[in-house]
C-alpha cells in the first residue's frame, strides 16, 4: 500500500509540474497544497469510519491512470443521447474532455462555460470558488481530484434570473476512457434569487472500465433555488466516485434527486452545511445493485444555525450479488434551535446473495428540534406478488412490476419525464438480466 | 360576575390579533362566540387559559374578582377553568386515567381538599364515560394517542365533566364531529349547566348552538367583538352568512 | 403514573441520596497491576490452578490491547496502575444468618434500601448482595437449592462447581473480545453464578445489590448465568454508590447461555454516582454483557435504566444462535449534568427465524451527552430474521446532546429490519395540556417523562419499575424547567 502511495503521489507531482507554465494561472498552488492533502491522509481504509463498508482495492487494482488523452468518438453516438426536450444549456463532456462544439448556450442571465477555459484565463471569480465548499478534500480521492484536475463545467446562473428550461450537463464515456482516471470539478453557482433545474447524466456508449473521480461545488445565493436531477449510467465495468458539496445561503432551496444505477462501485457524497437561516434542503435517491455492483451513499446534511429544513428519502433496490451501503448523517449544532430534520432510507432486498449496510446517524446538540430518521430492510409483499399472479401476471413479472412500484416514490421525483421513463427502463432491464 | 374583559388587546407574534374585547359573563351564563377564520376566537380561549405565546399588550381580565393575568395556567385551572381544545393533545405513554386522577386530585389539594380515595375515582370515572359514551377501554390507554377526533373530544368532555369547572371554555368542541358525537358532546355540556357555572362556546358555526343553547352570542370579527344579541343572532347568521356583519361593521 | 408530591419533595435537594461511606475496615491491595497482583487475587481468594492461568492468559492479552477510543465519551485517561484490584471486608462473617454480618454493613444496606431483611426475603427475593469484592450474606440459598438452581458469588462456583465454570466462563465474552473484557477477565473480583437445571422455572426474582466502597477500588464484577433446557430465570440487578471525589472505574462483564427453550430475563437499574454538576467524580462504568440464545428458542431479554455514572459505555447483546430465538433490549438511559452514555445493543441474527425488538429512550439534560448506538446484524443464513428498533430520545435544556448510531447490516434476502428514530423535546403543547388540567409544570414534566419512558418500565419487575420511576424523578430534578 506505501508503494502504491508513494507511486501516486510521484505521478500526481508529475502531473503538476508538467502543466503549461505559460497559460495562465492553473490552479498550481491549491493543485501543490491538495497533492500535500494527499500524501497525508492517504486512500481511505475499512477502519475510517465513512468508509468502513466501502473496499477500494478493486478500484486501486485497477490501477487506472491520468492522462490528458483526447478521445475518439462517433458524434452523432453523442448526440443521440441529448435530451430531447429543449434545453436553457448543454455542456458535453466525452471522457472528462470538454466538447465546445457540441455545447450551447444562448439562454441570457446564464453563463455555462468549461473550467479549463477559466483556468487559461485566469478567471478569478471562478478559480478563487473552488474549493470553498470542498477544502482540499476529506479522503485522498478528493485530494487526488483537486490535484490532477482536468476539467469541469462551469455554471452560472445571475441574480434574479429564473429558467423555463433545464440546463444539461451530460458526460459521455467511450471506449477510449479505458483505463483512464477521469477527473472533473464541476462548479454550479446560482445568485440572489435565481432558479434553475440541471440534469447532470453520466452515461456510456461502451462497456469500458474507467474511474470517474468527480467533485462538484454548487452554492445558492440567497432565494436560490435549484432543482438538481441527476443519473448515475457509467459502464458496467466503470468507478464512479462523486463528492458535492452544497452552500446554501438564506432562504435559498435545493432539491436533489440522485439515481445510482450503472458502474461497477459506485459512492456519491452529498453534504450540505446550513450556514445561513431558512434554507431547505430536500434529497432524493435511487440505487440499484446487482450481480458484481457496489453502490454506496453517503449524506451528510449538517444544521449549523437555526431555522433550516432536510428530508432525505433514499431507496435502494438490491438483486443478484448486488451490495448497497448507505449512511446518512443529520448533525444539529448547538444554537441551530428550530431545525427540522427528517431522513428514511428503504431497502428491496430481492435475492440470495445480495448486501445492505445501512447506517442512519443522529447527531442533536440543540433541544427545540424535530428530528427523526427511519430505515427498513424488507422484502416484496407476497401478498401482493399473489395478487398480481393471479391476475395473470408470472411471478418474475409480478415482482419486477412490483420492484418498480418500490422505486417509483424517488422516480417520480424526477421532473424530467425522459428521464422518468429512461430509468424505469433500465431498472426493468436490469432486474430482468 | 364570573368573567369581565375590557379592552382587552393581544399580539401573536408581533401581530395584533384582539384589538379591544369587552365582554362580562355572570355566573349561570352560556356565551357562544362566534366568527370567521382567523377572527381571534381562538386566540382569546387560549389567552383566558395563559398559553404561552400570546402577548396582552393592554386591557385586563377579571375571574370571580381576581386578576386572571397574573396567574399560572395550572393556577387558573385549579379555580376552575377548563379549556376544551380544538385539537387536544396526545401524551403518549401518559395512562388516560392516572392523568385525570392527578389533575383532579392537583385542583382538590389547591382547594384545600382531600384527595380522591382510587375506588371513589374508578367508580366516578366509569359513570362519567359512560355518559359522554366514551368506550371504557379508552380509559386504559395513552391519553389521547391514536383516539379518533371524535374520541378525541368526548374524552376533553369526559374531563371536563369530572373537574367540574366554573368556567368552560369550548373551543371549536364541534370541528370534526358527526351529528351523534355532537350531541353526545352536547349532552355532556348541558349535564354541566348549572346556575354557578359559566361556559364560552366557540364556534364557527350554528350547528352546535341547536343542542348547546347560549344566553348570548358575539361575533368576533378581526379582534373586536362587532355585534351581540340573543340566540337568535345565531340563527340569523346561519341564515345569512357572516358577510351582511362585516359589511355593517366595515361601513 | 407520576409520583406523588410528598415522594417528590423528599428527593427534591436531595444531592445524591446514595452519598454516603460506610466506616468498615477493609484489605486492600495496593494500587497497580502486574502478573504478581493476579497471583495475589487468585490466591487470596483460593482458586484453582486453571483459573490462575485463565486470568494471566487474559491478562497477557490485555497488555497487548489498546483502549477503545469509537465512543462517544470523553474523559481524561484512566492511568490503569493508580487502581486497587482487590478489596474485601476484614472480618468475613458466618453466613449462618444475618445476625452475624457485621452491623455496620446492614445498616448501610437498611440505608440503600437494599431488600435483605425478612420482609423483602418474604417478598420472594433472594439476595446476595456484594459488598465491595467479597460477598458476605446469602439468603434464601436453601429453597432455591430445594429446585437445583445454584445461586452463589463467583469466587464460590469456581471451587464448587469448576466443571460448569471452566465450560461456561468465557464462552460468550472471550478474554479477547474487548479491552476491558480482557481486563476483567484478568482481575475479576467477584460476581454472581446462576445456574437453572432443565426444566426448572426459577421460584423467585434472582437479586444482587452491587455498592463501590473503597476509594480508589476497582470493581470487576463477573457474572455467569446458565439456563438449561426449558428453564427460566428472571435476574435483578441494582446499583448504588458511595460519594466520592476521585474518578472510580467499573467494568464488569455479564455472560447468559440460554440453552434450549430457556429463557433468561436480565434487569438492570444502575444508579452510581454521576458526578457533580461541574462533572468532578463519578463512576466510569465500562461494561460488557452478552447473552447467548444457544439452543433453540431460547429467549433472552435485556432491560436497564441507566441514571448513574459520569460515563457509560455498556452494549448489552444477544447472539441469536438457535433456530426460533427472540433478543430483547429496552433501555431507559438518563443523562445530566456532565454526565456521558453510550448505550445501546448488537443482536446478532445467526439462527433461523430468530426475532429481535430493540427499544431505547434516552434523555439527555443540563450537559448529558446521550448516545444510542447499536448493530443488528443478519447473517447470510438467518432465514426470516425480524429486527424491530425504535430509538427516542428526549432534549431538555439546549446545552445537551442526543446521537443516534445504529448499524444495520443484512445479508439474508428474508430478514425484515426496521428502525426508527426520533429526536425532540417536551413539546409545549404537551405541558400546557397538562398545566390547563391544573398539574403544576414539573408534575407534568415528570408524567410526560415516565410515559416516555413506559414500554421500558413495563418490562421491568414490579418493585423495580416502582424503584426506576423513583429514580427517574430524582435524576431530572433541578433539571427541568
Amino acid at each position: 500500500m506505501n508503494q502504491q502511495l508513494n507511486d501516486y503521489s510521484q505521478a500526481v507531482s508529475q502531473y503538476i509540474e508538467n502543466l503549461p507554465k505559460d497559460g495562465g494561472d492553473w490552479l498550481v498552488a491549491q493543485r501543490s497544497s491538495a497533492a500535500e492533502r494527499f500524501t497525508e491522509i492517504g486512500f481511505p481504509n475499512a477502519k475510517i469510519e465513512a468508509w468502513k463498508y466501502t473496499g477500494i482495492e478493486g478500484l486501486l487494482k485497477q490501477g487506472f491512470e491520468t492522462t490528458d488523452k483526447l478521445p475518439e468518438f462517433p458524434e452523432h453516438a453523442v448526440l443521440r443521447q441529448f435530451l430531447e426536450e429543449p434545453v436553457a444549456g448543454r455542456l458535453v463532456f466525452v471522457d472528462g474532455v470538454y466538447q465546445a462544439d457540441l455545447s450551447t448556450c444562448d439562454t441570457a442571465g446564464i453563463t455555462v462555460g468549461n473550467l479549463r477555459s477559466a483556468m487559461a484565463a485566469s478567471d478569478r471569480a471562478v478559480l478563487e470558488v473552488i474549493g470553498s465548499l470542498s477544502g482540499m478534500g476529506d479522503h485522498g480521492f478528493a485530494a487526488l481530484n483537486l490535484a490532477t484536475v482536468h476539467d469541469g463545467a462551469v455554471i452560472r446562473v445571475t441574480s434574479e434570473t429564473c429558467l423555463e428550461q433545464p440546463i444539461e450537463l451530460l458526460h459521455v464515456a467511450t471506449k477510449s476512457a479505458e483505463g483512464q482516471a477521469l477527473r472533473s470539478r464541476h462548479l454550479i453557482m446560482l445568485e440572489t434569487g435565481a432558479s434553475a433545474n440541471l440534469i447532470e447524466r453520466y452515461v456510456a456508449l461502451d462497456d469500458a472500465a474507467y474511474f470517474n473521480n468527480l467533485v462538484c461545488e454548487i452554492s445558492l445565493a440567497a432565494g436560490a433555488k435549484l432543482t438538481h436531477q441527476r443519473v448515475q449510467l457509467e459502464s458496467p465495468r466503470a468507478y464512479h466516485l462523486s463528492d458535492i458539496h452544497l452552500g446554501l445561503q438564506a432562504d435559498a432551496y435545493y432539491h436533489g434527486i440522485n439515481a445510482a444505477v450503472g458502474a461497477a462501485w459506485s459512492r456519491t457524497l452529498i453534504h450540505n452545511r446550513f450556514t445561513a437561516q431558512g434554507a431547505n434542503c430536500e434529497l432524493d435517491g435511487l440505487y440499484l445493485a446487482g450481480d458484481g455492483q457496489l453502490t454506496d451513499f453517503h449524506l451528510d446534511v449538517d444544521h449549523a444555525v437555526p431555522h433550516c429544513d432536510s428530508r432525505e428519502n433514499f431507496r435502494g433496490i438490491l438483486h443478484g450479488a448486488g451490495k448497497a451501503v448507505f449512511d446518512g448523517l443529520i448533525q444539529v449544532r448547538e444554537q441551530a434551535q428550530k431545525s427540522n430534520a427528517h431522513l428514511y432510507n428503504a431497502n428491496l432486498m430481492l435475492s440470495r446473495h445480495a448486501e445492505i449496510d445501512t447506517k442512519p446517524q443522529l447527531v442533536i446538540l440543540a433541544d427545540d428540534v424535530q428530528c427523526s430518521h427511519g430505515t427498513t430492510v424488507g422484502q416484496l409483499d407476497p401478498q401482493a406478488v399473489f395478487y398480481l399472479r393471479s391476475r395473470g401476471l408470472d411471478e418474475q413479472r409480478a415482482r419486477h412490476l412490483l420492484s418498480l412500484g418500490f422505486a417509483s416514490e424517488v422516480i417520480d421525483r424526477f421532473e424530467n419525464e425522459t428521464l422518468r421513463l429512461q430509468l424505469a427502463d433500465v431498472i426493468r432491464q436490469q432486474l430482468q438480466s | 360576575m364570573m368573567l369581565s374583559i375590557k379592552n382587552l388587546t393581544a399580539n401573536v407574534d408581533g401581530k395584533e390579533i384582539l384589538k379591544g374585547i369587552n365582554l362580562d359573563i355572570k355566573a349561570g351564563e352560556v356565551h357562544a362566540i362566534m366568527g370567521p377564520n382567523g377572527s381571534g376566537k381562538s386566540t382569546l380561549a387560549h389567552i383566558l387559559s395563559g398559553r404561552d405565546g400570546y402577548e396582552v399588550t393592554g386591557g385586563e381580565i377579571h375571574y370571580k374578582g381576581q386578576d386572571l393575568l397574573s396567574l399560572e395556567t395550572e393556577e387558573r385551572a385549579q379555580q376552575g377553568i377548563f379549556l376544551a381544545m380544538q385539537y387536544p393533545v396526545e401524551l403518549p405513554g401518559v395512562n388516560n386515567m392516572t392523568f385525570l386522577r392527578e389533575s383532579m386530585n392537583a385542583i382538590r389539594r389547591s382547594r384545600g381538599e382531600e384527595e380522591i380515595d382510587a375506588v371513589s375515582f374508578m367508580k366516578l370515572v366509569r359513570e362519567k364515560a359512560d355518559s359522554v359514551k366514551l368506550d371504557q377501554k379508552l380509559l386504559k390507554r395513552s391519553v389521547n394517542a391514536g383516539f379518533s377526533g371524535g374520541e378525541k373530544k368526548r374524552n376533553e368532555i369526559l374531563q371536563m365533566v369530572m373537574l367540574e369547572p366554573y368556567l368552560a371554555i369550548l373551543d371549536e368542541t364541534d370541528s370534526g364531529l358527526d351529528i351523534d358525537a355532537l350531541r353526545t358532546v352536547s349532552d355532556g355540556v348541558n349535564l354541566l349547566r348549572s346556575p354557578e357555572r359559566s361556559m364560552i362556546v366557540v364556534t364557527h358555526y350554528q350547528r352546535l348552538l341547536e343542542y348547546i343553547e347560549p344566553d348570548h352570542v358575539h361575533v368576533l370579527s378581526d379582534g373586536r367583538i362587532i355585534r351581540s344579541g340573543g340566540k337568535e343572532l345565531a340563527l340569523e347568521l346561519e341564515a345569512r352568512g357572516y358577510g351582511w356583519l362585516l359589511e355593517e361593521a366595515a361601513a | 403514573m407520576g409520583l406523588p408530591n410528598t415522594e417528590m419533595e423528599d428527593f427534591v435537594e436531595s444531592e445524591y441520596a446514595q452519598g454516603f461511606v460506610t466506616e468498615i475496615e477493609s484489605d486492600t491491595l495496593p494500587p497497580g497491576l502486574d502478573e504478581a497482583v493476579i497471583r495475589t487475587i487468585s490466591e487470596r481468594k483460593g482458586e484453582p490452578p486453571w483459573m490462575l492461568e485463565k486470568r494471566l492468559t487474559a491478562y497477557r492479552h490485555w497488555l497487548t490491547m489498546r483502549e477503545p477510543s469509537w465512543a462517544e465519551v470523553r474523559h481524561p485517561p484512566i492511568d490503569f496502575q493508580t487502581i486497587s484490584y482487590y478489596s474485601s471486608p476484614k472480618k468475613k462473617p458466618l453466613l449462618d444468618n444475618l445476625d452475624q454480618v457485621d452491623p455496620e454493613l446492614l445498616a448501610t444496606y437498611e440505608k440503600l434500601g437494599i431488600p435483605i431483611d425478612e420482609q423483602k426475603a418474604l417478598a420472594g427475593v433472594a439476595v446476595d448482595a456484594v459488598f465491595d469484592s467479597v460477598s458476605v450474606a446469602t439468603t434464601f440459598r436453601e429453597s432455591l437449592a430445594e429446585a437445583g438452581v445454584i445461586f452463589c458469588s463467583m469466587s464460590e462456583a469456581i471451587r464448587e462447581y469448576p466443571e460448569l465454570v471452566k465450560q461456561y466462563l468465557g464462552s460468550v465474552v472471550p478474554h479477547k473480545d474487548n479491552f476491558f473484557a480482557a481486563l476483567n477477565s484478568a482481575v475479576f473480583s467477584d460476581g454472581t453464578f446462576v445456574y437453572i437445571p432443565k426444566d426448572v422455572k426459577c421460584p423467585m426474582e434472582l437479586s444482587t445489590y452491587f455498592r463501590i466502597n473503597e476509594a480508589n477500588t476497582g470493581q470487576f464484577e463477573r457474572t455467569l448465568i446458565i439456563a438449561e433446557e426449558r428453564s427460566h430465570v428472571s435476574y435483578l440487578e441494582g446499583c448504588t454508590a458511595p460519594m466520592r471525589d476521585e474518578n472510580q472505574l467499573h467494568a464488569a462483564v455479564v455472560e447468559l447461555v440460554a440453552l434450549e427453550d430457556a429463557r433468561i430475563k436480565y434487569s438492570t437499574v444502575q444508579n452510581w454516582y454521576p458526578g457533580d454538576n461541574e462533572g468532578r467524580g463519578g463512576i466510569y462504568n465500562f461494561v460488557t454483557k452478552r447473552g447467548d440464545c444457544r439452543g433453540d428458542r431460547s429467549h433472552i431479554s435485556w432491560t436497564q435504566v441507566e441514571t448513574g455514572s459520569a460515563v457509560t459505555w455498556k452494549y448489552p447483546s444477544c447472539i441469536l444462535r438457535g433456530k426460533d430465538t427472540v433478543g430483547e433490549f429496552y433501555s431507559v438511559a438518563v443523562t445530566k449534568g456532565m454526565q456521558q452514555a453510550d448505550t445501546g445493543t448488537k443482536m446478532i441474527h445467526i439462527g433461523e427465524n430468530s426475532r429481535s425488538t430493540i427499544v431505547s429512550k434516552g434523555i439527555s439534560a443540563m450537559h448529558g451527552s446521550n448516545a444510542y448506538r447499536g448493530l443488528v446484524r443478519v447473517a447470510a443464513k438467518a432465514e426470516n430474521a425480524r429486527n424491530h428498533t425504535q430509538c427516542d430520545s428526549l432534549l431538555i435544556g439546549d446545552r445537551c446532546a442526543a446521537h443516534t448510531f445504529p448499524y444495520i447490516e443484512v445479508k439474508n434476502p428474508t430478514a425484515q429490519v426496521e428502525h426508527e428514530a426520533t429526536t425532540s423535546k417536551v413539546s409545549e403543547d404537551q405541558l400546557f395540556y397538562c398545566r390547563q388540567r391544573g398539574l403544576s409544570e414539573e408534575d407534568a414534566v415528570s408524567m410526560i417523562i415516565n410515559g416516555f419512558c413506559k414500554e421500558v418500565f413495563n418490562e421491568l419487575p414490579m418493585e423495580f419499575a416502582v424503584e426506576a420511576q423513583k429514580l427517574l424523578a430524582v435524576s431530572l430534578e433541578g433539571a427541568v424547567g
